[in-house]
């Protein structure tokens, strides 16, 4: 089919103001309006999926600015198709499960939500889908970085509007950490272009031999690292995710914050392999440091969404150690378990949301022995924990696990310090483990508090997308081909 | 083809005189509103000159078209048009006719409305001639009347005090910078002989000019620094453009600084850097002078953008901090740093217009420029809001709006292989940044929930929402498709540097 992939983006372009529009006259029921072109891209872009899957890839070129040395073009390859598979398919179940919870999320206001509030909520919902799809799609570094900034404006507005808590305060720290990443990213990319002569990704490799690359791959890889929240540049996503409202966290951790390390794979490790190669061993122990700050973060925290927030942070740094290995193994390792990581971490932020509609507390010392009331959810929320934590058969373990062999070839091949850093992290995925496992106990076993004797099971509407979720993450773990097959191939032919 | 002068300025100027006799008359005969009208068809009337003066100005060999009046050039004074003057006069004709329809229920209540409209379109009619001119003499009279009007306008509400202290303050040093470039100009006159550009440009022997060529460019750069609101000459600004109406704000932030902006690059460009390797390091003195203070007028811009509580004055800081960034182009003097220049320039002149007319608009509502009495106001308001948001958004530099093409274009420029100023470019984007800072928590404000319920507000008049919504739109239209106003800021830019040998044979054969 022709302009497949224009259409992934124009479709819901042009819903949003359909959506806006009628949102007024439908309210809450708008939810499904979105889910509409969601689908229909998400079936667009699962048949591109089946005719690359020789390995060829599908570029469509639209003239833009000539004069700027700006072209449109979007690229379906072994690299982007699953990201954007995963995106698609996120935030096309999250806009079904928002229907139930923004309505909660309205009523908690302390008001009678009127159509508009719905309104803008799913158009700008709508926005942030597209922006993230563009980004991954993207083939022009000016086009990347106009969907790399449109994900950010609406996502920043969603927090605003409807977050919890200081939501104005903390949306503004999220808007400027990640807009001054991003700048410092828009001029990694200008220097690029004074060397190539161009701004398509596919000729930055043209920059290595240049005495100033690795300043551009530093600054490029900043703006990245912003976005991956990695240990210190981290601040501002304990808080953005856990105040945003729940859907939109069940899209920020797992779908939108990976997209760096997408980015940074596609811009710099893959084409400037030899450059971000230096750089491995020092990147490898920023990655454990992220990695272990985020799990001991998170065994100290209360609130369950601030909780989950800090486990992302953990597991970028796990994406983040693939990529720092600058390996075929590495990168198919960190770029799998993107995939994996959102279907878990979705899953999770929205069980979050289902204890915040139905026990009414983000507290887990509020929280025990749900279990028998909520089987449903706890079973859930035991396979999201089971898919972040690397458990068979969940798709987590084998991510993980190519992960961990693309560390190992890259410390046995180069440097045996990495060796030091490969056992360590493999001992620290016991902290993953740990803060999963007694979460669950604390959240859904032991004694039913009184207050907790009323709570009821959630709603279908909420549970069925999730389901759909936990069964994707089985499937993938117990066929992983159905990932490996597109990324390894790619990756390999082009890093060695 | 007009013999005698262009035909955008022979529109104005006769706009300005039957505005201020309809508008005499119609005082004399009761209500009407024939000299609103007037303002319009004139300027629309300019608008269509503009169209001919451009297909005229390509038809021409070279590029160039002379006018001369009375004498032929190095005796008379002469208009020479090239793409950038048509460029620049299409800027200030398209922000003009946005700013005049806008003012028709903005200006209802005030009185002697024959010389607002009449004094308005003076003030174009000054800034095309500057944009025109093909010498010293045509540039100084249109600069003289472009100043004039404007410090009538600034100080049109003579009855507050506000305005009266800011236009007088604006007189006292826009008239300082009149003078500096007077004599910036008689020191010129005085090593070519002649005060016409192309002379100007091949008659100054500059192997004994030396320490009077720099003194000549401190006194012009200081003189054009005023005007353009160059750090440390910007501090009339943020007293005058809160304090005149708010369609005239719009106007001065965005156009008439930068038309000392154009004034600086045109004689830059012209006399100056052509000649350069003549004088003694010459080429990176003024690269870096103007880098220099490209960097000081940004930052200083910004953070004085960031403690303001009156949206207005906020806004007026934030077009010092967008002069900056223009002034990054210049400093990289290659054709691809004039063109993000230029081009910003219009872009500029759409969004800070924008964003004066749609917190005009909030003014004339709620008759309060604090930002804290705003909160809420976005509930009542959407339509403006919305406007305002975009045009914020635009001068943050947010991708898919006009303000991140040209400000990508201006500080990749100084990136560019031979200029090499990536300190430029890292301290620009830094800024670009950090000057979210301050638009957004407008945006914030404006959307939150309103205190109390309030029936007496409701949305701006449709007068003034059709200008607001149309440039929005095309904030949003030329972000996303840029190629015509960029293909046009290009052959503006190319005309300036590469059309230099045609545009000075012109006038010497």
């Amino acid at each position: 089919m022709q302009y497949a992939l224009a259409q992934v983006l124009l479709v819901p372009l042009v819903f949003t103001p359909v959506v806006y529009l009628a949102g007024r006259k439908a309210g809450k029921q708008t939810g499904w309006l979105v889910a509409l072109p969601l689908l229909y891209t998400l079936l667009l872009l699962l048949s591109v999926a089946y005719r690359i899957r020789e390995g060829i890839s599908i570029v469509e070129v639209y003239s833009w600015a000539p004069l700027a040395g700006l072209t449109f073009g979007l690229k379906a390859d072994g690299l982007s198709i699953w990201m954007a598979i995963t995106i698609n398919l996120l935030c096309l179940l999250v806009a079904v499960y928002s229907i139930r919870y923004m309505e909660h999320r309205f009523h908690e206001e302390g008001h009678e939500p009127s159509p508009t509030v719905y309104a803008s909520y799913y158009a700008l919902y709508l926005l942030y889908a597209i922006g993230m799809l563009g980004t991954v799609l993207a083939t022009n570094l000016i086009q990347f970085y106009l969907f790399y900034e449109l994900m950010l404006v609406p996502s920043w507005a969603l927090i605003n509007n409807y977050g919890y808590g200081e939501r104005e305060r903390i949306g503004m720290m999220y808007f400027l950490w990640t807009h001054v990443g991003a700048v410092i990213l828009l001029a990694g990319i200008l220097s690029s272009y004074w060397i190539t002569g161009s701004f398509e990704i596919s000729d930055l490799s043209g920059v290595v031999a240049a005495p100033m690359a690795p300043w551009i791959a530093f600054a490029i890889l900043i703006g990245f690292f912003v976005k991956m929240a990695v240990f210190g540049l981290h601040i501002w996503l304990p808080y953005a995710h856990a105040e945003a409202p729940t859907p939109i966290s069940a899209l920020l951790s797992p779908a939108m914050i990976g997209i760096g390390a997408y980015a940074a794979a596609r811009l710099v490790v893959i084409p400037m392999n030899e450059v971000f190669s230096r750089f491995s061993l020092a990147f490898s122990l920023w990655a454990l440091v992220t990695m272990v700050y985020g799990g001991l973060m998170a065994l100290a925290q209360d609130d369950v969404k601030r909780f989950l927030a800090y486990s992302s942070v953990s597991q970028m740094g796990y994406i983040f150690l693939g990529l720092s290995c600058a390996n075929a193994y590495g990168v198919t390792g960190a770029m799998f378990h993107y995939v994996s990581h959102g279907l878990g971490k979705c899953i999770l932020f929205c069980v979050a949301g289902m204890l915040i509609t139905q026990a009414e507390t983000r507290s887990i010392k509020k929280l025990g022995g749900l279990a028998d009331r909520m089987p449903l959810t706890a079973t859930l929320c035991l396979l999201g924990f089971f898919a972040i934590a690397g458990v068979p058969p969940t798709v987590g373990f084998m991510s993980k696990w190519i992960i961990f062999s693309g560390v190992f070839t890259a410390a046995l091949e180069h440097s045996i310090e990495m060796l030091v850093i490969a056992v360590a992290s493999i001992i620290m995925t016991v902290i993953t483990v740990g803060y999963a496992l007694w979460t669950v106990r604390r959240i859904f076993f032991g004694p039913l508090p009184e207050h907790l004797e009323e709570v009821e099971e959630a709603p279908p509407i909420m549970t069925v997308p999730l389901l759909i979720l936990a069964v994707i993450s089985v499937i993938l773990g117990v066929y992983p081909r159905l990932v490996t097959d597109y990324l390894f191939p790619l990756i390999g032919g082009l890093i060695p | 083809m007009s013999e005698f002068l262009p035909y955008p300025l022979i529109s104005l100027l006769a706009g300005a005189m039957v505005v201020l006799f309809a508008g005499v008359l119609e005082e004399r005969l009761g209500q009407g509103r024939t000299k609103e009208a007037l303002s319009v068809i004139f300027i629309a009337l300019a608008l269509i000159g503009c169209l001919i003066l451009y297909k005229d100005v390509t038809s021409q060999p070279l590029g160039v078209m002379v006018l001369s009046i009375g004498a032929e050039p190095p005796l008379g004074a002469c208009f020479e048009i090239d793409l950038l003057s048509v460029f620049m006069t299409f800027s200030v004709v398209f922000l003009g006719l946005f700013a005049v329809v806008y003012s028709f229920r903005y200006m209802e209540h005030d009185t002697r409305l024959a010389e607002y409209y009449s004094l308005l379109l003076l003030m174009m009619a000054g800034m095309v001639g500057v944009a025109l001119a093909g010498d010293f003499f045509t540039f100084f009279i249109f600069w003289e009347l472009m100043c004039i009007s404007s410090y009538v306008l600034v100080a049109f509400r003579r009855e507050l005090w506000g305005p009266i202290e800011a236009g007088f303050k604006y007189l006292t040093m826009s008239a300082l910078g009149g003078v500096l470039i007077f004599l910036g100009m008689s020191l010129l006159y005085g090593m070519a002989g002649n005060v016409n550009f192309a002379y100007m440009s091949v008659g100054i022997d500059w192997g004994t000019a030396g320490v009077w060529a720099y003194l000549a460019f401190i006194l012009l750069f200081l003189g054009f620094g005023i005007k353009a609101a160059i750090v440390p000459m910007h501090t009339w600004l943020p007293d005058a453009h809160p304090e005149a109406p708010s369609p005239i704000s719009a106007m001065l932030s965005g156009i008439v600084i930068e038309t000392g902006l154009y004034g600086l690059v045109r004689i830059l460009f012209v006399v100056f850097l052509p000649n350069a390797v003549l004088l003694p390091r010459g080429p990176e003195t003024f690269k870096y002078v103007v880098a220099v203070f490209s960097v000081l007028t940004m930052t200083i811009g910004n953070i004085m953008a960031l403690l303001q509580k009156d949206i207005k004055r906020l806004l007026a800081y934030s077009s010092i901090a967008q002069v900056g960034y223009m002034l990054v182009g210049v400093a990289s003097g290659t054709t691809y740093g004039l063109l993000g220049c230029f081009l910003h320039v219009f872009n500029h002149s759409l969004m800070k217009g924008l964003a004066f007319l749609a917190s005009g608009a909030m003014v004339y509502r709620i008759g309060t420029r604090n930002l804290d009495e705003m909160k809420g106001l976005g509930h009542y308001m959407p339509v403006t809001t919305m406007a305002l948001a975009i045009s914020l958004l635009g001068l943050g530099g947010v991708p898919s709006t006009n303000g991140f093409v040209s400000k990508f274009i201006l500080f990749g420029s100084a990136l560019a292989p031979g200029v090499n100023m990536w300190w430029l470019t890292l301290i620009g984007v830094l800024n670009s940044a950090f000057s979210m800072a301050y638009y957004l928590p407008i945006i914030i404000r404006l959307i939150t929930k309103p205190a109390e319920k309030s029936s007496e507000l409701k949305e701006a008049p449709i007068l003034m929402l059709i200008p607001m919504c149309i440039m929005a739109i095309l904030i949003i239209v030329f972000g996303i498709y840029p190629r015509p106003v960029l293909q046009l800021a290009d052959s503006a830019s190319k005309a300036l540097i590469e059309g230099l040998q045609g545009y000075i044979s012109k006038v010497i054969p």
